[in-house]
C-alpha cells in the first residue's frame, strides 16, 4: 500500500512543482480526446444504424426516394401513380409509400406521415395500443391517426383523443413505437428517428398540415418494397427499375436504397467522419504531445537535484526514467478522463440534436484511454532517457 | 586488524575540458577505519565534494582503486554499486536536498524509497531518526516551512534513518548561522559516538575541530593535518 502511495507521490512531484505549466498540454489532450470520443461515437452510431436498418427492414427490402433537392430536376418526381405501378406489376411483393411533412401541434413540431394501409407490412413497427391504419381508413378518408409512443408520452394523448391538425380534427386510433428510421435517415428528407414525435394519417386525407407551398396531393417522399424472397432484393430492384424507367411514367432520377447501398453509404460517411474527425483529433493530440514533451524536458531540468538525491538513495537510471514516463502517462490519462469522459457523459443528452446517429456509453473511453497511454509514453521517452542519463554527481552539484 | 570502511589507493579524477582535461584529484591515498570521524577541509574547488562523490560511489575515478568495506567498487557494475550505496552509505548535502512539497516524515521515509524495508518498520525507523534530531513534533509539517537548521536536521534524520556504515556529509553548516551550526555538529558527534563512521567536508576550520582526524585537500591532493589515520 505504502509503495503505491510513494509511487503516486513521485508522479505528483512534477505537477506540484509547476502546476501552471501542465495547463496547456492538459487542456490540449482533453480537447483532442473529447473530439476523438465524439468521432468514435458517431462512427459507432453509423455502424449501429447500418445494422439496425438491415435488422428492421430485412435484407430483402429496399427504398426508392427522389434524388436530394436539385433545382434542375422536375418537381415532385415520385407520385402515388408510381407506387401503384409497382404494386400492380409486382403483386408478390409488399409495396408501401408515404409523404412526410411537419406541423405544429400544441406548440410542438410533429412529423406527419401520409401513409397507406401497407405501411405495417413493410415497416413492422410495433403497435402498442389500438390499431394500425387499414384499407377502410383509406377508402373512407377516415379522420384517424396513429401516433408515436413518444408523442403519446409527451402529450398524454391516448386512443380516442381528438387532435387538431390545421383546420381539421383527427382521432387517435393507435399508438406505435417508431423503433428506427434508419432507411429514411440516409436521405435529407424524410428523416425519422426513434423518439420522434410522429402522427401517421391516411394518405387519402388532404394535406391540411401543409404550409406553403402545398405539395401535390399524390406526391411521395419514399416508396418501400419488401421482396418475398428471403435473400437479396436484386431481381425485384431490377424489375422496379425497368417499370419506373418507362418514359410513359415520366419518372425523374431516383435514389435506390438497398441494404447493400445503405451499408456502403453509411460506410463512406463513416470513413469521411473518421478521416476528418480523426485528423483533427490527431493534430490536437500531436500538438499537445509536443507541448507535453517540452513540459517533461523542463520538468527534468527543474528536478535535477531531486534526481541526484534519488540516485544517492539508491535509484537506478531505469527508476529515474520511469518517474517521468509515469508522470506523463498519469497526466494524459487524467486529461483523457476529463475530455473523453465529458464527451461520453454529454453525448446521450445531445445525440438527438446532432445531424448524425451517435452511439453512447463509457466504452467510448477505451480507445482514448489506450491512446493516452501511448501518447504519454511516446512523448516522455526522450525526456525520461535524458533524466536517466544524468550523472548523479553532476546532478548533486546542481543542488 | 579491522578492514577499513573506506580505502582509496592512487585515486585520481579529471574531467574533460575544451583544452584537454581538468584534474580535480590526483594520487589520493586514504584509509578510514570504522568509527572514525574524519574532516576534509580546504578551500572551495579543492576537490572535497568530488572526493565525497567518489566515496559514495556516485562517481567513478579516472584512475586508482576504491574499496568500500573491503570490496573493490570498480569491479562492480552499476546495479551492484547502487545496491552497495543504498544499503551502506548515507549522505547529507549542503543545501539539504529536501522535497519541499512533502512533509518532514515523508522526506525521512524517502530514505527507504528504493529499499525493500517493510512499511511499518520503515515508519518506525524514520520516527526514531526524527526523535534523535528532535523533530518528532514537526513530522507532518511541509519541509518548505522549516528553518535552515531544521531542514538540515531533517536531512540528517533521512541519512541516519537506516543507520549507514559510512556517513558522508558535505558542508553541513555552510548555510547556517554559527549557533545552529554548533547544534548540528553536536548531532554528528553524537552519531559518531554511536559508532557511525563520518567523513565530513567543510571549509570551516572551527567545525573541523570537532573531528578526530583532519585532512586538508589542496590542489587536488590530501594532507593529514591532525594525527589519527593514514594518508
Amino acid at each position: 500500500m505504502m509503495r503505491w502511495r510513494l509511487l503516486v507521490l513521485d508522479i505528483r512531484e512534477g505537477a506540484r512543482r509547476h502546476p501552471s505549466r501542465i495547463v496547456l498540454p492538459f487542456a490540449g489532450i482533453a480537447l483532442g480526446m473529447f473530439i476523438l470520443a465524439v468521432v468514435l461515437g458517431i462512427v459507432a452510431g453509423l455502424r449501429q444504424q447500418a445494422h439496425s436498418a438491415i435488422a428492421e427492414l430485412g435484407v430483402n427490402s429496399f427504398a426508392i426516394l427522389p434524388l436530394a433537392d436539385d433545382p434542375s430536376l422536375p418537381a415532385l418526381p415520385l407520385t402515388r401513380r408510381h407506387a401503384e405501378l409497382l404494386r400492380g406489376n409486382l403483386p408478390a411483393e409488399a409495396v408501401t409509400a408515404y409523404q412526410a411533412g411537419e406541423s405544429l401541434l400544441d406548440g410542438k413540431t410533429v412529423r406527419i406521415l401520409h401513409a397507406d394501409e401497407y405501411l405495417w407490412r413493410v415497416r413492422p413497427w410495433p403497435i402498442l395500443a389500438g390499431r394500425p391504419l387499414d384499407a377502410d381508413d383509406m377508402r373512407n378518408r377516415t379522420a384517424v391517426a396513429v401516433i408515436s409512443d413518444s408523442l403519446s408520452r409527451e402529450t398524454g394523448w391516448t386512443i380516442g383523443q381528438a387532435i387538431s391538425i390545421g383546420p381539421e380534427t383527427v382521432r387517435v386510433a393507435g399508438i406505435v413505437s417508431i423503433e428506427s428510421g434508419a432507411m429514411e435517415s440516409v436521405s435529407a428528407s424524410p428523416r425519422l428517428s426513434p423518439g420522434d414525435r410522429v402522427v401517421i394519417v391516411p394518405w387519402t386525407l388532404p394535406a391540411y398540415w401543409a404550409q406553403s407551398p402545398v405539395p401535390r396531393e399524390d406526391s411521395l417522399d419514399i416508396i418501400f418494397v419488401r421482396s418475398r424472397a428471403a435473400e437479396s432484393p436484386g431481381p425485384v430492384v431490377s424489375a422496379a427499375r425497368r417499370l419506373l424507367g418507362d418514359p410513359h411514367y415520366a419518372c425523374a432520377p431516383l435514389s435506390w436504397i438497398t441494404p447493400a447501398t445503405l451499408v456502403a453509404q453509411l460506410q463512406k460517411l463513416r470513413q469521411r467522419i473518421l478521416m476528418a474527425g480523426g485528423l483533427l483529433a490527431a493534430l490536437c493530440l500531436l500538438m499537445s504531445g509536443i507541448t507535453l514533451g517540452s513540459l517533461m524536458c523542463a520538468n527534468v531540468q527543474a528536478r535535477i537535484p531531486e534526481i541526484g538525491l534519488r540516485r544517492a538513495l539508491g535509484a537506478s537510471p531505469a527508476d529515474i526514467g520511469l518517474i517521468f514516463v509515469l508522470e506523463a502517462v498519469f497526466l494524459t490519462a487524467c486529461a483523457t478522463l476529463l475530455g473523453a469522459g465529458t464527451a461520453a457523459m454529454l453525448l446521450p443528452f445531445t445525440a438527438r440534436a446532432l445531424p448524425v446517429p451517435v452511439a453512447t456509453g463509457f466504452s467510448l473511453l477505451l480507445l482514448p484511454m489506450a491512446t493516452s497511454i501511448l501518447l504519454g509514453i511516446a512523448f516522455s521517452l526522450a525526456p525520461a532517457r535524458i533524466a536517466a542519463r544524468i550523472a548523479p554527481a553532476e546532478a548533486l552539484r546542481n543542488e | 586488524m579491522t578492514t577499513p570502511i573506506l580505502s582509496m589507493e592512487g585515486v585520481a579524477r579529471w574531467f574533460p575540458a575544451p583544452n584537454g582535461s581538468v584534474s580535480v584529484l590526483q594520487d589520493i591515498h586514504l584509509s578510514v577505519e570504522p568509527g572514525e570521524f574524519v574532516c576534509l577541509t580546504g578551500p572551495s574547488g579543492s576537490g572535497k565534494t568530488t572526493l565525497l562523490h567518489l566515496a559514495a560511489l556516485l562517481d567513478r575515478p579516472s584512475a586508482g582503486c576504491i574499496r568500500l568495506a573491503g570490496q573493490d567498487v570498480l569491479s562492480l557494475d552499476e546495479e551492484q554499486r547502487t545496491g552497495l550505496r543504498k544499503h551502506r552509505v548515507g549522505m547529507v548535502f549542503q543545501r539539504f536536498c529536501l522535497l519541499s512539497h512533502r512533509s518532514v516524515l515523508e522526506n525521512v521515509l524517502f530514505r527507504f524509497r528504493y529499499l525493500d524495508t517493510p512499511d511499518r518498520e520503515a515508519r518506525s525507523m524514520a520516527l526514531q531518526a526524527l526523535e534523535h534530531v528532535g523533530l518528532t513534533s514537526h513530522s507532518d509539517q511541509p519541509a518548505r516551512l522549516l528553518s535552515g537548521g531544521e531542514m538540515q536536521r531533517v536531512a540528517i534524520a533521512r541519512a541516519i534513518a537506516l543507520p549507514p556504515d559510512l556517513l558522508l556529509v558535505d558542508e553541513p553548516t555552510g548555510n547556517l548561522d554559527p549557533a545552529t551550526g554548533a547544534g548540528i555538529m553536536s548531532h554528528f558527534m553524537e552519531l559518531n559516538r554511536r559508532g557511525i563512521t563520518i567523513i565530513m567536508a567543510t571549509h570551516n576550520t572551527a567545525v573541523a575541530g570537532h573531528a578526530g582526524r583532519r585532512l586538508e585537500c589542496r590542489a587536488g591532493r590530501l594532507r593529514e593535518t591532525a594525527p589519527g589515520g593514514t594518508v
